[in-house]
């Protein structure tokens, strides 16, 4: 097994776990445009690991409800997203 | 273990020992600065692992080893050193012989060398030769017949000739007379495990090296988009090149993001190792034949490589132990769960 990828995909180098220009706000919108090429399922969690999403099959992009940052329990200030990925490696076996 | 960076920031030990006396930490002192650790562990080609899986492939072949409970200790050329902090316990070293075999009318053993296993260790920390005269008292007796010759199921397969000694084989005061072993080096640690050559099988051919190496980190952005990948495969073995090529199978994840990598069909090349790496344990075994190829149009993601029987010169094949990663056999199993981006927006 080999990785390959930019400095900045977390799935290859894992000390890239801090990416500010990765989370966007456009007309209302969040947004999380995702570089961890290789991973297969994300999901995110947006009050620091409490709260999850399920695991979803790769998307480019994640839209984000701008909804889960109002929160009255989220007592911090801004806004502040947890994204995890993962691989799900399958061999198959053959006899011959 | 799977990748992860916590087995590395864990890892530089910061205590020391009362109970050990000057305990050798070495890369226990160090591994929070080791890379290593915090890749994917489950490497086929891990020294440990190889040797182990040819242990395993031994008791596969010698039901003598699987399953021989008769255990006989055939003597040992030791002495007592007292170790710096041991408080007057001695510590034994030196070179033991034992041997292993079914318990006569009790069990009933079949298939290769059913008869007797003889082994050899020592646990001294240097390369020493013992030589006996076999009329002396202190001669290396075996459980074989004198003029045998046996053989190392160990690398490197060496074999002896044993020597008449003064004990009849029969116990009846003539010929033929027991085995004796003449003469024998031992290596650092080492052991032998010695079956009449008649009866002896070659080991697995088995994977000894990938390169880059399992679980390897190629940045894309520093060598310029780069999308070819090179790539080579050692073997304990000579092997066949177009069996290999054949065998192995590729498995891109590049979250649908550029296409399928294939390999350069006039970058292939087999052939001879010229300067082996040296093994690390004893038990192990240097690479002999390596297949090695350019990948093309390798994606950004994580590539898996598997051999899949791949067939020996001779026709024997690497069965299903060696794959490029991986693991528990035939199923799905989630491998890799990273914290992957933590990303604050405004504030905070």
């Amino acid at each position: 097994m080999i990785r390959k990828g930019a400095s900045s995909n977390v799935m290859v180098f894992p000390e890239s776990d801090y990416d500010n220009s990765a989370f966007g706000f456009s007309n209302g919108q969040y947004t999380f445009s995702h570089k961890a090429y290789g991973a297969d399922r994300i999901r995110y969690s947006w009050n620091f690991g409490r709260n999850w999403t399920e695991w979803v099959t790769w998307e480019d992009t994640t839209f984000i409800n701008s909804s889960l940052f109002d929160s009255s329990d989220n007592f911090w200030q801004g806004q502040h997203i947890i994204v995890q990925c993962k691989f799900c490696h399958c061999i198959h076996f053959h006899r011959r | 273990m799977f990748s992860n960076k916590a087995w590395q920031r864990h890892s530089c030990y910061r205590l020391g020992s009362d109970q050990y006396f000057n305990v050798p930490l070495e890369k226990a002192l160090l591994g929070c600065m080791d890379d290593w650790n915090s890749l994917d562990h489950f490497d086929p080609t891990a020294t440990s692992r190889r040797v182990f899986g040819h242990y395993l492939y031994l008791r596969s072949q010698y039901p003598v080893l699987q399953d021989g409970f008769d255990l006989v200790q055939r003597g040992n050329w030791t002495y007592d050193v007292q170790l710096p902090g041991s408080n007057g316990t001695a510590t034994e070293k030196g070179l033991y012989s034992v041997s292993r075999s079914a318990i006569p009318n009790v069990q009933n053993l079949t298939g290769n060398s059913s008869d007797q296993v003889w082994m050899l260790y020592t646990n001294e920390n240097t390369t020493k030769n013992y030589q006996f005269d076999c009329a002396s008292p202190q001669w290396i007796s075996t459980p074989f017949v004198s003029g045998t010759v046996v053989r190392n199921l160990m690398s490197p397969f060496e074999n002896y000739t044993l020597a008449d000694s003064l004990s009849s084989y029969f116990n009846d005061s003539k010929a033929p007379f027991q085995g004796c072993l003449a003469n024998v080096s031992m290596d650092s640690y080492g052991f032998k495990v010695l079956v009449p050559a008649t009866e002896w099988v070659p080991p697995r051919p088995a994977l000894t090296k990938f390169t880059p190496g399992h679980d390897a980190r190629i940045a894309s952005d520093a060598n310029g988009g780069n999308s070819t990948v090179a790539i080579s495969i050692e073997f304990n073995t000579v092997m066949s090149c177009n069996g290999v090529t054949q065998a192995l199978s590729l498995n891109m994840s590049s979250s649908g993001h550029g296409g399928n990598p294939t390999f350069d069909a006039n970058s292939i090349q087999c052939g001879q190792v010229q300067n082996p790496d040296p093994t690390t344990i004893p038990g192990d075994v240097q690479s002999v034949w390596s297949w090695s190829a350019t990948l093309q149009n390798v994606p950004d993601g994580i590539l898996t490589l598997t051999l899949n029987n791949a067939p020996a010169s001779d026709g024997r094949t690497t069965g299903v132990w060696p794959t490029l990663l991986n693991k528990y056999g035939g199923f799905t199993d989630p491998i890799i769960v990273q914290g992957c981006v933590v990303d604050p927006q405004r504030g905070f």
